[in-house]
């Protein structure tokens, strides 16, 4: 009896215990936070300890800075001062609490060294600011300054050989990518490209419609085709080797495809009426296309190899813009086949047709993720704005990305993190770019003339 | 029930009522015989005979009439005797029956007062022995009623002993119980504190990564859920912080470690065994909806 009792006394103790604790050890939920792009400091490169720190041309590309405004673009990172404290002649003597209280959760450093004429050693480190805090130890063994918070918290470090400075953008890109990647474990988009239509008004009169292609930063554009008619949706190969575009050069609408690298081209789709919106396939060999030889704008399928026209669309009404989805085996397009236009999914093999869109008056231009995941779209709200919307495949919700109006011709970056679309500044067109959550808002460099219809290239290696 | 002797008894008595009725049957014999004489010599009343003129064969009818008259009459007179005869048999048959009759219901009667008294002794036996019974059965209850007393008295004393005993041992449990209850009482209002003060630093260290947590942009966030184990040292200062359940998306994951350790060092209670509950312990990054 006595035994029972101080038993008794003894586990209703441990459950007064018990019940302060969520299980048995303490567990804090945490629920809240600021969402911010995340601090990085990223360093200008340096000529090594001893020497004197590199100067950069004037014509020559300051890597970092292009690596700064990169990172800036993808909407994601947030670039501090990359200015050292004043007794510091490297960032590798500065103490990680330094970085820590610019609140930069990473650190890029690295280094630069002339090899040759023209010829450089770049070298880069990315350090976790915050993991290397425990290990912080420096020590000076004569002249050198031995640090060893870096081995600690780097996470990646590269170094690259007999670097030509005309390649130095291209690296710089590179470098963009591997340091996305690191920290947020999806592939860099910066070493991709840009295709996109820029309209010159020309003093005779008219426009001048040029095709031109430039890296995803807008920089290095390189024209294409020039044309005193319309050139419209470019749209690229799954190689990132050709474009497929529409041209109105003979005053009617067709379709061709360009190599980008040697400008060559060659005509595809030359039907009577529309023939328009041309949309390469994942494995490269057809093209989608809107043709209304048959009457009403219908979707087909041009087979590359064998110039085969398969009819995908039936019925009389308006269907375009068809875009492949990941699988290759079914397309999204625009059609106005329920009064209004929505976006509509067709499977290849059976014809069976599908709607998509449920929210709004007005859905149109799909352009799928590669996960499949969200649907970007050009969407009506109800003050009748037009803006880019993402579409969330599993729940159906739909959420406005852009605040701007009157944009159009939205196109996803490969990994899926962000839109190009074309919208309007001041009266001019410009190209935007928008995070595929909304969050963050970027604009292009302006250029001399109207910019329109983009199209983002795949990722290429 | 017969015994020998009253078989002999009755046998000697059925004889001796026999030989009775037989003289009484000899000597009503004679009584009959008289009776009967008397019958027959009865005198009749004479008749006048008025003489007339007879025809022969009117007086031979006559003196055939008159014989079978007296035939008839003899023959009635006969019959009268049989009959006479046949009804002191009977009467005979009648007392001897009746006789028989009286000297059955006597053996009857004798049987049955030898019966009822056979039957009394019977009945005086069994009540005797009923008696018997009784009394014994008496002597046995008290016998009984005097051991179950005796026994009573000693379960009484036995339970009284015991009762104490269990008075004495219940009156020590309370007292235990009273002492534990008052330590109980003190240690949860101890545990109380340390909960209190637990909560409370729990509150201000969810506070303190609330403010430092940089969510990733570009994600959603929504549905994503780490876990992440921390080590502290006593001062507050962090051990280690590692992802113990990720969320799926390597940025999310790090920027949970990032909003711990930007957060170092954490507050903890003063009191030490609260404190010791911040050793080592878990946040689950969760994000609500906004």
């Amino acid at each position: 009896m006595k035994k029972q009792f101080s038993t008794l006394v003894f586990i209703s103790f441990c459950f007064t215990l018990y019940q302060n604790v969520a299980s048995a050890a303490l567990n804090i939920e945490i629920t809240q936070g600021v969402a911010e792009a995340m601090p990085i400091a990223v360093m200008d490169l340096e000529s090594g300890v001893a020497a004197p720190k590199f100067q950069a041309n004037q014509n020559q590309t300051n890597i970092m800075d292009v690596v700064r405004n990169d990172l800036r673009t993808s909407g994601r990172f947030s670039p501090v001062d990359p200015t050292l404290p004043n007794d510091a002649k490297s960032a590798k003597d500065v103490n990680v609490t330094y970085w820590q209280g610019l609140g930069a959760e990473s650190l890029v450093t690295g280094e630069i060294q002339v090899v040759g004429p023209d010829r450089y050693n770049v070298s880069f480190e990315l350090t976790d600011t915050y993991a290397a805090e425990k290990a912080e130890s420096s020590k000076v063994e004569g002249e050198d300054l031995v640090i060893q918070t870096a081995e600690v918290g780097k996470l990646i470090s590269k170094t690259y050989k007999n670097v030509h400075p005309r390649d130095f953008r291209a690296l710089a890109h590179h470098i963009s990518d591997i340091i996305y990647e690191q920290l947020t474990g999806v592939r860099g988009a910066f070493s991709t490209r840009i295709a996109y239509v820029l309209v010159k008004p020309m003093l005779r009169g008219g426009n001048l419609y040029t095709l031109e292609v430039a890296d995803a930063d807008g920089f290095n554009p390189k024209p294409l085709l020039e044309s005193r008619q319309p050139i419209m949706s470019p749209s690229w190969s799954p190689d990132g080797k050709e474009l497929a575009f529409v041209s109105f050069e003979k005053n009617q609408s067709e379709i061709y495809r360009i190599n980008v690298a040697t400008g060559k081209r060659k005509l595809i789709s030359s039907f009577p009426g529309i023939n328009g919106a041309p949309s390469w396939s994942p494995d490269g060999q057809s093209i989608a296309l809107v043709l209304s030889k048959d009457g009403n704008p219908k979707v087909y399928i041009l087979d590359l190899a064998f110039n085969d026209l398969t009819q995908v669309t039936k019925g009389v009404s308006i269907d375009t813009e068809p875009t492949w989805e990941p699988g290759g085996q079914s397309l999204l397009f625009t059609s106005n086949r329920g009064g209004r236009p929505q976006i509509y999914r067709v499977e290849l093999a059976t014809g069976k047709t599908e709607r998509v869109t449920y929210k709004g008056t007005y859905n149109a231009r799909p352009a799928l993720t590669r996960d499949g995941k969200h649907l970007v779209m050009i969407h009506r709200d109800d003050n009748d704005q037009f803006h880019i919307a993402s579409q969330n495949m599993r729940t159906g919700e739909v959420s406005i990305l852009t605040k701007t109006d009157l944009d159009e011709s939205p196109t996803l970056s490969p990994n899926g993190a962000m839109v190009l679309y074309g919208t309007f500044l001041d009266e001019k067109g410009v190209l935007g770019v928008v995070t595929i959550d909304g969050r963050g808002q970027l604009r292009f460099p302006a250029r001399h003339g109207n910019v329109q219809e983009p199209a983002w290239s795949p990722f290429l290696s | 029930m017969k015994t020998r002797s009253s078989y002999y008894l009755s046998s000697f008595l059925s004889m001796a009522l026999h030989l009775s009725v037989f003289a009484a049957i000899a000597m009503s014999f004679d009584f009959n015989k008289t009776i009967k004489m008397a019958a027959v010599t009865k005198p009749q009343p004479k008749e006048t005979i008025e003489a007339i003129a007879i025809d022969q064969n009117a007086l031979e009818k006559e003196v055939q009439r008159l014989a079978s008259v007296e035939r008839n009459k003899l023959e009635k007179e006969q019959a009268r005797i049989d009959r006479l005869k046949r009804e002191e048999e009977k009467l005979k048959r009648q007392v001897e029956r009746k006789k028989q009759l009286a000297l059955k219901q006597e053996q009857e009667r004798l049987a049955k007062i030898k019966q009822e008294k056979a039957e009394l002794v019977r009945l005086e036996k069994e009540k005797q022995k009923r008696i018997e019974e009784e009394k014994k059965a008496k002597l046995a209850k008290i016998e009984a009623d005097k051991k179950r007393k005796e026994q009573e008295r000693l379960a009484k004393l036995e339970a009284e002993k015991k009762h104490k005993a269990e008075e004495e041992a219940r009156k020590k449990e309370e007292e235990k119980a009273r002492l534990a209850a008052e330590e109980k009482a003190k240690q949860e209002k101890q545990e109380a504190l340390i909960k209190t003060q637990i909560n409370l630093y729990a509150g201000l260290i969810q506070a303190k990564i609330h403010q430092n947590w940089r969510q990733p942009v570009g994600l959603e966030l929504l549905g994503k859920t780490c876990k992440v184990a921390v080590k502290l040292e006593p001062s507050g200062e962090i051990i280690s912080v590692k992802v113990i359940e990720s969320s799926g998306n390597l940025e999310f994951d790090r920027s949970t470690e990032l909003a711990v350790l930007k957060s170092s060092p954490l507050p903890l209670p003063s009191e030490e065994k609260a404190r010791a509950q911040f050793k080592d312990f878990t946040f689950t990054f969760n994000p609500e909806a906004v």
